[in-house]
């Protein structure tokens, strides 16, 4: 199975490409570098997201949920990272993607976010996230259920 | 004897007295308009669709502290704006990004960076944070990376 974080090395070779089809593509694949890390953290949690769209919404959700400040403050940064692949894919009038410098910026800061979600794997981190999502998947249940 | 306006210059006088007709004529004719009444979150200008947005979900005085936590963690800030930005492939999920042009180092970017996250995750309510977003736009001062990921 490929590893997730392989998109950030075609990240960083399309950043040094420094064309602005490149640097935008570049930002498309780091996106989904941490996405897809993400996911793969939450799915050996046992927490199965669904494979499609609403998945982007509901990881941001948890891991700015879990009640780990780290974490949600890389939740936040995922956020801004699927804004700008946003931009990068739909917003041809965005003029911010002609440097390469900020690209790799924003790569660098992608392979912190990686690493912080790898480091959820081991103890203590892997069970306080664990019990994080789900004292959050209980809330929201409950306040479904509630306004049912 | 009396100078008279070469026909090659306006008239200034006769524009003056008939400047309040015309105006009046195009009020009656429905063809004028008021100047929309500028609306401003922080100081910033913003667009009605933030401004709709900001009002919907009683988000403005959370975007007036996260801009300030924005001038408060990034040093060398060049320009702030907020904008409207949709999800095109998620229907319910629009935010209000903070367009931040800032300029530094890497590294300084960096701590700045994770400062005002961490400002911003606890000072900002949870229910606010979903729709309130810090976009940087980087002006890098140092040399870039080229290491491989492994």
């Amino acid at each position: 199975m490929m590893e997730a974080k392989e998109f950030l090395s075609v990240a960083q070779k399309l950043a040094q490409m420094r064309s602005e089809a490149s640097i935008r593509s570049a930002y498309s694949r780091a996106y989904y570098g941490i996405f897809n890390t993400g996911l793969k953290l939450l799915n050996e949690l046992g927490f199965i997201l669904p494979n499609d769209a609403s998945s982007h919404e509901l990881l941001y959700q948890r891991l700015n949920n879990c009640g780990i400040p780290d974490i949600e403050n890389l939740a936040s940064r995922l956020k801004t990272l699927r804004l700008k692949r946003n931009s990068a894919d739909y917003d041809m009038k965005n003029r911010g993607f002609q440097s390469h410098a900020e690209c790799e910026f924003a790569i660098a800061s992608v392979k912190l976010m990686i690493a912080q979600l790898e480091s959820c794997y081991h103890q203590p981190l892997r069970n306080q996230l664990k019990d994080g999502i789900q004292e959050y998947e209980r809330k929201i249940n409950r306040g479904s259920i509630a306004s049912a | 004897m009396l100078e008279s306006v070469p026909a090659t210059q306006p008239n200034k006088v006769a524009e003056a007295v008939a400047a309040p007709y015309l105006t009046r004529t195009e009020i009656e004719r429905g063809t004028f308009y008021r100047q929309p009444v500028p609306r401003f979150i922080a100081g910033l200008p913003v667009a009605d669709e933030v401004w709709r947005l900001a009002k919907e979900k009683k988000l403005v005085p959370h975007i007036e502290t996260a801009v300030r936590l924005a001038r408060e963690s990034f040093k060398d800030i060049q320009e702030i704006k907020l904008t409207y930005s949709p999800d095109p492939e998620i229907p319910h999920w629009e935010m209000i990004a903070i367009d931040l042009y800032a300029a530094g180092t890497m590294d300084e970017l960096l701590q700045a960076d994770a400062k005002y996250r961490r400002a911003f995750t606890t000072t900002i309510p949870d229910e606010a944070q979903f729709n309130i977003c810090l976009l940087l736009w980087a002006d890098m001062k140092d040399g870039v990376l080229h290491e491989e990921t492994n």
